[in-house]
């Protein structure tokens, strides 16, 4: 698990140049899903922690975000699911790079595959690092993006 | 495929292909990362295997090896650990091997407990930040979340 403010950081970039607000609102609501759902299996259902991995594979989330899309109105469901979808994948991905000792946890092909892989580009002692970037990422982002809005 | 139309059953399909995925990672994803707690419970299948302790206690170290504590399970370490003393937290991985629960280390690094500490609240404060943004987006009306602005 990266830290939430890195994951919020790089979902918050790809949320605003979408441009939709409501679209942003399920694109970081889903790309905290994983991490939520891993720790609600683990502590509040007490799971094993392999029981909750399926939480970052990239087939069986899919079809948790079509479940989760199917709450929202009709006309707004396909866009739910795209921007659940893609703030999962975007949290599996920044997740993908986390060095997990060459024990790599992401199932990238679950059900058909047990592969598991990692990039080990960082490490949790550097997450503090990451997080501080990151909150500078949103602040950053939150700027650009309202100076734009005044120039058009 | 996002229509009304047999609601329920595609929100069963949605969640139940999730939870259903978790339930057969329980039964086919042991070897990922097990704790070992479980691999001393199911010893002949992990013996030799390669394990991954996130975070241990270090209770004793001596010039060959140490031993670590992961809650009451007590785990002696074959291997030199630099740099390390009594009262730290690491994360290792080593080949293990049972009665008595042993790792013959391949890797062991140091973990800052307060850095994680300090990743947490800061990810439950942006969570809550992510769900209130949520809120003033979306509102349940009807059975399905609608979208709150523009109110009608």
């Amino acid at each position: 698990m990266a830290d939430f403010v890195t994951h919020v950081a790089v979902a918050n970039l790809c949320g605003k140049a979408t441009g939709d607000d409501r679209a942003r609102a399920v694109l970081l609501v889903g790309t905290c899903l994983p991490d939520v759902l891993y720790k609600g299996l683990l502590y509040a259902a007490g799971s094993a922690t392999w029981t909750a991995e399926p939480s970052h594979s990239p087939l069986p989330l899919v079809a948790l975000c079509f479940g989760a899309a199917m709450l929202f109105e009709e006309a707004f469901r396909p866009r739910a699911f795209v921007a659940l979808l893609s703030g999962c994948y975007l949290h599996v991905l920044v997740d993908l790079g986390k060095d997990y000792m060459g024990q790599g946890v992401i199932l990238w092909a679950f059900p058909f595959s047990m592969h598991r892989i990692e990039l080990g580009w960082y490490r949790p002692q550097h997450m503090t690092y990451m997080m501080a970037g990151s909150a500078v990422v949103i602040v950053l982002t939150e700027l650009a993006f309202r100076r734009r809005a005044k120039v058009l | 495929m996002f229509g009304s139309r047999f609601f329920f059953l595609k929100l069963l399909l949605g969640f139940g292909t999730f939870f259903g995925a978790c339930t057969a990672c329980y039964f086919l994803g042991m070897e990922i990362n097990p704790s070992v707690r479980a691999a001393e419970v199911h010893a002949p299948r992990f013996d030799g295997e390669t394990l991954w302790i996130p975070m241990a206690q270090v209770d004793a170290v001596s010039e060959e090896e140490f031993a670590v504590r992961i809650n009451e399970t007590r785990v002696r370490v074959r291997g030199r650990a630099e740099g390390i003393a009594p009262g730290d937290l690491v994360e290792i991985t080593g080949t293990f091997h049972s009665r008595p629960a042993t790792l013959d280390l391949h890797r062991v690094r140091k973990v800052a407990p307060q850095r994680r500490r300090i990743v947490e609240v800061v990810s439950m404060a942006v969570l809550a930040a992510v769900i209130l943004l949520f809120f003033r987006r979306f509102r349940v009306r009807k059975g399905a979340w609608e979208f709150r602005w523009p109110t009608s």
